[in-house]
C-alpha cells in the first residue's frame, strides 16, 4: 500500500519537477494565480457573509442554514464524484490489469484504488471547505485554528462519504447491466417525486417558515444521526464551547470511517475481483443503426459537423459514467425548482422576490458552471489515446473545435434556458426581469462553455487512461475557479443594480443597467476571446 | 514523394532526430530499420504531423507539413503501432466516421467498407464495440480505415503487431499492390524479413541518424555480404554485443 502511493507521490514529483525545470515561468503563475484565485474565492465568500449578517436574525440563520446544507450537498457529490473515479480507475484503466498479474494480495490493491480515488475525488472539496470555514471563522470571530481543527472532522466524513460511493459503485456493478441502471435511475426520480410532493403541504409566504425546519431539504440536512451533520454539528458545539458533545461527534465519525476502512479491507479483495472478471470479459453486444443515425443523416448540418457530433453523442451515450452524472445534475435541479411554488416565493415582497430570481439565476449558473467543468472541460482529454485519429483528419482543429463548441452551447444552453423559464414563471416574474435573466443566461452560458472548453484544450491530457483525471487536475481547478468567479461577479452585479433599484437608491435605473449589461458583455466576450485563443494554439501546438 | 531536409527533433535536452534527410519517390516501398530508442517511430510522427520538427523541414506530396498541414493530411494515411480508436464506437461506426472526415461519397464509403470487411474477416463483428475487439482485430480495422479512402502515401508503424499468420499474409499482399498502384509506402519496423522481402530502398537509423540508406544490394555490396541481418547487425551493433556475437 505504502509502495503504490510513493509511486503515485513520486510521479507527481517527478512531472511537477519536470513542468518547473522546462517552463518555470508558467509553473510559478500557474501557482500564484491559483492561490490568488483561491484567496479571491474566500474574499467573495467572506463578503457574502458580511451581507447576510447585515439582514440581522435572518442572516445568522441563513449562515447556520448553509452550514448544514454545504455539508449535505459534498457529501453526495463527493460519493458521486467517487464512485465514477473508483469505476475508471479500478475497472476501466490497464494498470489493474498489470497489478493483478503482481504477487500482491487483492484486497491491497482494492483499498490502494480506494485510497487513490479518496485523494482524487476529495481535494478540490476539502480546498473548498477549508476556505468556507475560513471565511466561517473570520465572521463569527473564532479562533484561526478553527480551519485547522476542521481537518480533524474532514478525513473521516470524506472517508465515510467515499464509502457510501464505493458500495453505490459495486451494487451498480455487480446487479445493474445499462439497461437496469436507466430504468433504476429513473425509479429513484420518480420515487423521490412523490415523497416530495407528498412533503410539501404546506403554503406561506412567511420568510421565516421558508427558513424553519419544517423544510424538508433542511430538516434532513440537520438531522443527527445521520454522518453527513456530524461535521456542522461538531464544529458548532465547538464554536459554542460544548466541547465534550463536539467531540461524541467527532468521535463518532473517526469510528465510523475505521469501520468501514476495516470492512473494506477485509472483503474488499472479492468483490474487487468478482466485479474485475465480469468487467473485463468482452460482451459483443451488437448496435444497428439507430434513430439518431437516421436524424443526422439528414442534412440539415454540414457534412462534417453532422459526423462530429454523431461520434460525440454516441460516446456519451455510451458511457454511463457521462449520461448518469449528467441525470443526478439535472435530477437535483429539477427538485429544487420543483419547490419553488412550494414555498410559494412568488407571494413574497418584491425585495424579496428579486433576490430570489437572481438566487435562482445563480444557482442555474452555477450547475452551468458545474456541468461545463464537469463534461466541456474534458471534451479533448476524452479524446484521449484516439487524439491521432483527429489531428490526423484533413479538417481544420478549429472546426472540430467549433463542432464541440457548439454541441456543448446548444446542450447548456437550452437546459438552462428552461430552468430560468422554470424559475421566473414560478416566481412570475415581471417581464424586464425576464428579458433580463434570460439574457444573462445566454451570454453567461456562451461564456462558461467556452472558458471551459478553451482552458479544456489549453490542459488537455491526451495519455491519461480515464477522463476524470482531467477534470480532478490543476487545470480543473483554473477552470473551476475561474467559471465560479465569473458566476459570483455576474449575478452579483446585476443583483445589486435592482436591489438599489428597488430600495429607491438608484434614480437612472434605465441608464446604469444598460451601461452594465454593455459592459459586462463586452468583458465576457474579450475572456472568451482570449481562452479560445490561447486554448486553440496550445492544442495546434499540442504533439501526439 | 516524401523529402525532408535536415530534419531534427530534440526532446527536452536531447536530440532524437538529429539532420535526417529522405527522399522517397512515388511507388516507392520504402523502409527504416533501427534498434530500440532509434528515432523511427519519431520519424514517422514528424512526417505525419504529430510531433513538430526542432529543425528541418518535411514535405509530402510536395505540401510542407508545417505550413500546409490540412494538404498534406488528404495524402496521408497512418497506421501506428497500438491501435488506440474509440472504444465506445462499432467498427463499422468507426469506419463510417473516418470515411466522412475524408469525405468520400456515400456510396462508395459503403462499398469500400463492406469490401474490406470481408476481405479481412471483421463482417460477422462490425456492430459490436471496438473495446470487445482484441489486438490484432483492432489493427486490422486500423488498416481497412486507411485502405477505404487510399491514401497516395502511407506511413506504417511496426505493421504486423498483434495479427495472426494469415493476416500477415493478406497484409503483405495487399502493401505490394498498393504499391503497384502508385502508393507511397514508408514503413518502421524491427522484422527484418519484412523489410527483406517488401521493401525497394532500406533506410537504418541509429541513435537520431541516418547511417546506411539503398536497396538491399547496395547495402551487401556497401556493408556486408549476407542477410539483412547481417547488415543490421554490423553497423547497429555496440562494441559488447559485437563481442557477444562473435563469441557465439
Amino acid at each position: 500500500m505504502a509502495i503504490f502511493l510513493t509511486l503515485r507521490l513520486k510521479s507527481f514529483k517527478n512531472l511537477a519537477s519536470r513542468y518547473f525545470r522546462n517552463y518555470p515561468f508558467r509553473f510559478l503563475s500557474i501557482v500564484f494565480f491559483s492561490f490568488t484565485a483561491i484567496f479571491g474565492v474566500y474574499l467573495v465568500i467572506l463578503e457574502g457573509f458580511t451581507f447576510l449578517v447585515s439582514l440581522g436574525g435572518f442572516g445568522s440563520i441563513i449562515i447556520k442554514r448553509l452550514f448544514y446544507i454545504l455539508f449535505f450537498i459534498i457529501f453526495f457529490m463527493l460519493g458521486i464524484s467517487f464512485g465514477v473515479l473508483f469505476y475508471t480507475a479500478s475497472f476501466r484503466s490497464r494498470e489493474t490489469e498489470f497489478l493483478l498479474t503482481l504477487p500482491i494480495e487483492i484486497r491491497k490493491i482494492s483499498f490502494f484504488k480506494f485510497i487513490e480515488s479518496t485523494l482524487l475525488a476529495s481535494w478540490i472539496p476539502i480546498l473548498g471547505l477549508i476556505v468556507f470555514i475560513a471565511s466561517y471563522a473570520k465572521i463569527n470571530h473564532i479562533p484561526i485554528f478553527l480551519p485547522l481543527l476542521s481537518f480533524v472532522y474532514f478525513i473521516p466524513f470524506i472517508l465515510i462519504s467515499c464509502f457510501l460511493g464505493y458500495l453505490v459503485c459495486v451494487s451498480v456493478l455487480k446487479f445493474f447491466n445499462l439497461k437496469k441502471l436507466f430504468i433504476f435511475v429513473i425509479l429513484v426520480f420518480i420515487a423521490t417525486f412523490l415523497l416530495f410532493t407528498k412533503s410539501f403541504k404546506k403554503e406561506t409566504k412567511d420568510i421565516f417558515y421558508l427558513l424553519s425546519e419544517e423544510i424538508i431539504f433542511f430538516k434532513i440536512s440537520k438531522t443527527w444521526f445521520l454522518p453527513f451533520s456530524w461535521v456542522p454539528w461538531g464544529i458548532i458545539h465547538f464554536e459554542d464551547g460544548n466541547l465534550l458533545r463536539s467531540f461524541v461527534f467527532l468521535a463518532n465519525l473517526w469510528s465510523l470511517s475505521l469501520l468501514c476502512l476495516n470492512s473494506l479491507f477485509l472483503k474488499g479483495g472479492n468483490i474487487f475481483t468478482n466485479i474485475f472478471i465480469r468487467h473485463s470479459i468482452p460482451k459483443h453486444k451488437y448496435y444497428h443503426k439507430s434513430l439518431l443515425d437516421k436524424l443526422l443523416r439528414m442534412k440539415l448540418l454540414p457534412h462534417h459537423f453532422r459526423n462530429f457530433f454523431l461520434k460525440d453523442i454516441k460516446l456519451f451515450i455510451r458511457e454511463p459514467i457521462l449520461w448518469l452524472q449528467f441525470l443526478i445534475f439535472f435530477g437535483l435541479l429539477f427538485f429544487y425548482f420543483l419547490n419553488l411554488r412550494r414555498f410559494s416565493y412568488h407571494l413574497l415582497d418584491d425585495l424579496w422576490k428579486n433576490l430570489i430570481v437572481f438566487l435562482n439565476t445563480f444557482s442555474v449558473l452555477c450547475i452551468v458552471g458545474a456541468l461545463a467543468i464537469r463534461f466541456v472541460f474534458p471534451q479533448w482529454s476524452l479524446e484521449g489515446k484516439s487524439y491521432w485519429i483527429l489531428k490526423l483528419s484533413p479538417i481544420a482543429l478549429k472546426s472540430i473545435y467549433l463542432e464541440k463548441f457548439i454541441l456543448s452551447f446548444l446542450i447548456m444552453f437550452l437546459t438552462s434556458l428552461v430552468l430560468i423559464f422554470t424559475s421566473n414563471q414560478m416566481l412570475k416574474a415581471s417581464m424586464p426581469i425576464f428579458y433580463l435573466t434570460f439574457y444573462i443566461e445566454l451570454i453567461a452560458s456562451f461564456s462558461l462553455v467556452s472558458f471551459s472548453l478553451g482552458l479544456g484544450a489549453y490542459f488537455a491530457d491526451f495519455k491519461t487512461d480515464y477522463y476524470l483525471k482531467a477534470v480532478e487536475s490543476l487545470g480543473g481547478l483554473v477552470a473551476l475557479v475561474l467559471n465560479f468567479s465569473y458566476v459570483v461577479i455576474t449575478v452579483f452585479i446585476f443583483t445589486f443594480i435592482n436591489h438599489l433599484f428597488i430600495i429607491g437608491k438608484l434614480i437612472n435605473f434605465k441608464k446604469y443597467l444598460l451601461t452594465t449589461i454593455y459592459l459586462w458583455t463586452g468583458i465576457s466576450f474579450f475572456l472568451v476571446y482570449i481562452l479560445t485563443y490561447v486554448g486553440l494554439r496550445k492544442l495546434k501546438e499540442k504533439e501526439y | 514523394m516524401i523529402k525532408t531536409v535536415s530534419l531534427c527533433k530534440k526532446f527536452n535536452h536531447t536530440w532524437v532526430l538529429d539532420n535526417l534527410n529522405l527522399n522517397i519517390n512515388r511507388a516507392e516501398f520504402y523502409c527504416l530499420l533501427g534498434p530500440n530508442g532509434a528515432g523511427k517511430t519519431t520519424t514517422l510522427k514528424l512526417l505525419s504531423g504529430l510531433l513538430r520538427p526542432t529543425r528541418g523541414k518535411v514535405y509530402i506530396g510536395g505540401f510542407d507539413i508545417v505550413s500546409s498541414p490540412l494538404e498534406v493530411k488528404k495524402l496521408l494515411g497512418f497506421i501506428p503501432d497500438t491501435p488506440f480508436l474509440y472504444d465506445n464506437l462499432t467498427g463499422q461506426e468507426y469506419l463510417e466516421f473516418v470515411g466522412n472526415i475524408f469525405g468520400i461519397e456515400e456510396k462508395t464509403l459503403e462499398r469500400n467498407i463492406d469490401y474490406y470487411l470481408n476481405l479481412f474477416g471483421l463482417k460477422e463483428i462490425k456492430d459490436s464495440l471496438l473495446r470487445d475487439y482484441s489486438h490484432g482485430m483492432k489493427q486490422r480495422i486500423t488498416y481497412i480505415s486507411n485502405f477505404i479512402h487510399d491514401p497516395t502515401v502511407l506511413l506504417v508503424d511496426e505493421p504486423l503487431v498483434g495479427l495472426d499468420p494469415q493476416a500477415i499474409h493478406l497484409i503483405k499482399k495487399l502493401l505490394k499492390e498498393k504499391v503497384k498502384g502508385g502508393m507511397t509506402i514508408l514503413m518502421c519496423t524491427h522484422i527484418l524479413q519484412i523489410a527483406e522481402e517488401l521493401a525497394d530502398r532500406v533506410g537504418i537509423l541509429d541513435k537520431g541518424h541516418l547511417i546506411a540508406e539503398g536497396s538491399l544490394d547496395q547495402l551487401k555490396a556497401k556493408i556486408a555480404k549476407g542477410s539483412l541481418e547481417d547488415i543490421f547487425l554490423k553497423i547497429t551493433a555496440n562494441d559488447k554485443s559485437r563481442e557477444h556475437i562473435k563469441e557465439k
